[in-house]
């Protein structure tokens, strides 16, 4: 039965008619049978779910789904390996893992060496070079919107740089207005940096919150930014 | 299996027999009977109102089992199709008075109808290519106007649900009728009418992005695509800057989500800004949303639990503890948003695409 329900995903995903698989997930999820079918059918079953969970944004169950596939797929089936792997690099990177280098020329996916690069160093202007250079590669493989995500965690990353540079927990949001113009981000201005930081303290990506009158960023003493893991 | 589709041969907007059937079952529309009646006995010694023969436009009809739907001379071809299309929008939408609630009532649902019904005519026929376009993508123009237009409607008169299915089969039809290849005038404009309707939808966008280059390459879904991105970044000062940029079609079409957009963007700020000591000026507030005046933005803040200090400089005091769990406001009238864009143009013509015939003619 499960390799009907992973023929049918195939189809589904190939027509991009995603909603369709949610009976067949719901079917297969409520039957008390699921962990007693063969790994394979298992690690194939896991892929689609955890690709489909990824396009609803519903990352940690992306995660758990992929890394099931990723690290139960055989060793021998690298093709398999790296198809997993393109879905699951995104999703880890926005929970704030970061490949490493060496795994990224093990599977050959070292378009994603630059975005990585990028968004370590809150470098904005090298992450819109990245998705641009390799979108047609991305697109195809679905996963250029949820790198588009990635911006958010670039901006905290640069935001945190500001931070380290200022040495102070009054920030001046001007300060954040010129890193973001240093970015080249297109026609960026005061009122865009508001919105950015506001989006990130919203988040809990930023501990702190601002003044209008001072044009300040005040952050926590303890850990105004806390670790992209600890924050969902 | 494959047998070839009916031809229409009806030229008048609604067939004859539809027509006198209607007209003896009393079943005719107040909008398709004759203005001056001549007194007319019925079998029963009743008289009922006489059908207007230019006025009155086939009904849809739910398709059943045992019905037939394809008799040549019940369907009608193309042209006739795009004559109905415009006869709707020019002669029967453009004389609606807007303030009179069950005027618009009894009109919005006249023309829903009736352009549902050439849909069908359409699919019947398996009408694609320029034709089925060219009608479809009129069709759109009314149905993307009309919820702006019919906002105050209550539920029984205008249904969101059932409109929001409309428009997405219309879509989906006209996408099938690009694939078809072919020069189509509009299609770059109402792909990124699709892109802004269906803002946020990852399949929608993931979509927009694999356009042919000449598609996607033009300014209309370049915005549409910038509107999307910005949307997903939740940044919504880029979004509203942009949504400035939109024709009145489009932004009738994002029209739907400027609530929900609004209420997330001041729910980030009360939590952003949150903090005894500090004020958010009402002015810049409002700029920020995109609303119409400073009156809005004041209701926005106290449904939201948030104290608006009036004064001089009115501003407003933002407490995340003091937030109010609240659904996004029921879509309203945008002066900057939407109806500016009109200028000159009626409705009507909105909705038909004149204004592009006039800015092609002029140039």
């Amino acid at each position: 039965m499960l390799f009907l329900v992973n023929q049918l995903f195939k189809i589904y995903f190939k027509i991009s008619k995603l909603h369709l698989c949610k009976p067949l997930i719901r079917a297969i999820e409520s039957s008390n049978f699921k962990d007693e079918y063969t790994i394979s059918q298992r690690v194939t079953y896991k892929y689609y779910v955890g690709r489909k969970a990824m396009f609803d944004s519903d990352f940690i169950q992306a995660e758990e789904y992929l890394s099931f596939a990723f690290r139960n797929c055989l060793r021998s089936c690298q093709k398999n390996k790296r198809m997993i792997l393109i879905y699951l690099l995104p999703v880890k990177m926005l929970l704030g893992h970061m490949p490493t280098i060496q795994l990224l020329k093990k599977y050959d996916l070292m378009q994603f060496a630059e975005v990585t690069k990028a968004v370590r160093e809150g470098n904005l202007l090298l992450l819109t070079e990245a998705l641009t250079k390799h979108e047609t590669f991305f697109i195809r493989c679905g996963i250029f919107l949820i790198l588009e995500k990635l911006k958010i965690i670039t901006y905290r990353n640069l935001f945190k740089k500001v931070y380290l540079l200022l040495r102070t927990h009054q920030l001046s949001l001007d300060a954040f207005l010129v890193a973001l113009k240093f970015m080249q981000v297109k026609d960026v201005d005061i009122d865009e940096a508001y919105c950015i930081i506001s989006n990130l303290i919203y988040m809990g990506h930023i501990k702190g919150y601002i003044s209008h009158q001072h044009q300040k960023l005040v952050v926590s003493r303890q850990n105004p930014f806390p670790p992209l893991s600890s924050v969902s | 299996m494959d047998s070839s589709p009916p031809v229409g041969e009806c030229l008048d907007m609604c067939p004859e027999r539809e027509r006198r059937e209607r007209e003896s079952q009393r079943r005719l529309h107040p909008l398709e009977v004759q203005k001056v009646q001549r007194p007319n006995k019925g079998p029963r010694g009743r008289s009922h109102p006489l059908a207007d023969p230019k006025k009155t436009v086939k009904e849809y009809r739910r398709p059943a089992a045992g019905k037939e739907l394809s008799y040549p001379s019940e369907l009608r071809p193309p042209a006739t199709l795009a004559k109905t299309v415009h006869y709707l929008l020019m002669d029967v939408w453009s004389s609606v008075n807007y303030k009179d609630l069950s005027c618009l009532a009894k009109t919005y649902s006249f023309v829903f109808d009736r352009l549902r019904a050439v849909r069908q005519d359409l699919i019947v026929q398996r009408i694609m290519g320029q034709g089925g376009a060219l009608v479809l993508e009129r069709s759109l123009g009314f149905l993307l106007c009309a919820p702006y237009l019919v906002r105050d409607l209550p539920l029984a008169d205008y249904d969101e649900v059932l409109h929001s299915t409309q428009v997405r089969e219309c879509f989906s039809e006209l996408v099938e009728c690009y694939k078809d290849g072919g020069g189509f005038p509009r299609q770059a404009e109402f792909q990124s009418l699709l892109l802004l309707y269906d803002l946020g939808n990852l399949d929608t966008v993931h979509k927009g992005m694999q356009l042919p280059c000449g598609v996607l390459q033009s300014p209309h879904v370049r915005l549409a695509l910038d509107i999307n991105k910005a949307h997903f970044e939740n940044n919504w000062v880029r979004l509203f800057r942009l949504v400035h940029q939109l024709n009145c079609l489009q932004a009738c079409a994002i029209y739907r989500h400027l609530p929900a957009a609004r209420s997330k963007a001041l729910c980030t700020l009360i939590h952003a800004y949150s903090s005894r000591n500090s004020r958010f000026p009402l002015d810049l507030l409002t700029r920020m949303l995109a609303l119409d005046g400073p009156s809005l933005t004041m209701d926005m803040c106290s449904r939201r639990g948030q104290t608006v200090m009036s004064g001089e400089n009115p501003s407003v005091l933002f407490l995340k503890t003091a937030l109010t769990d609240v659904k996004p406001e029921s879509p309203g009238r945008e002066m900057n948003l939407v109806e500016q864009k009109k200028g000159q143009a009626s409705w009507a013509e909105v909705m038909i695409g004149q204004d592009r015939v006039i800015t092609n003619e002029a140039q």
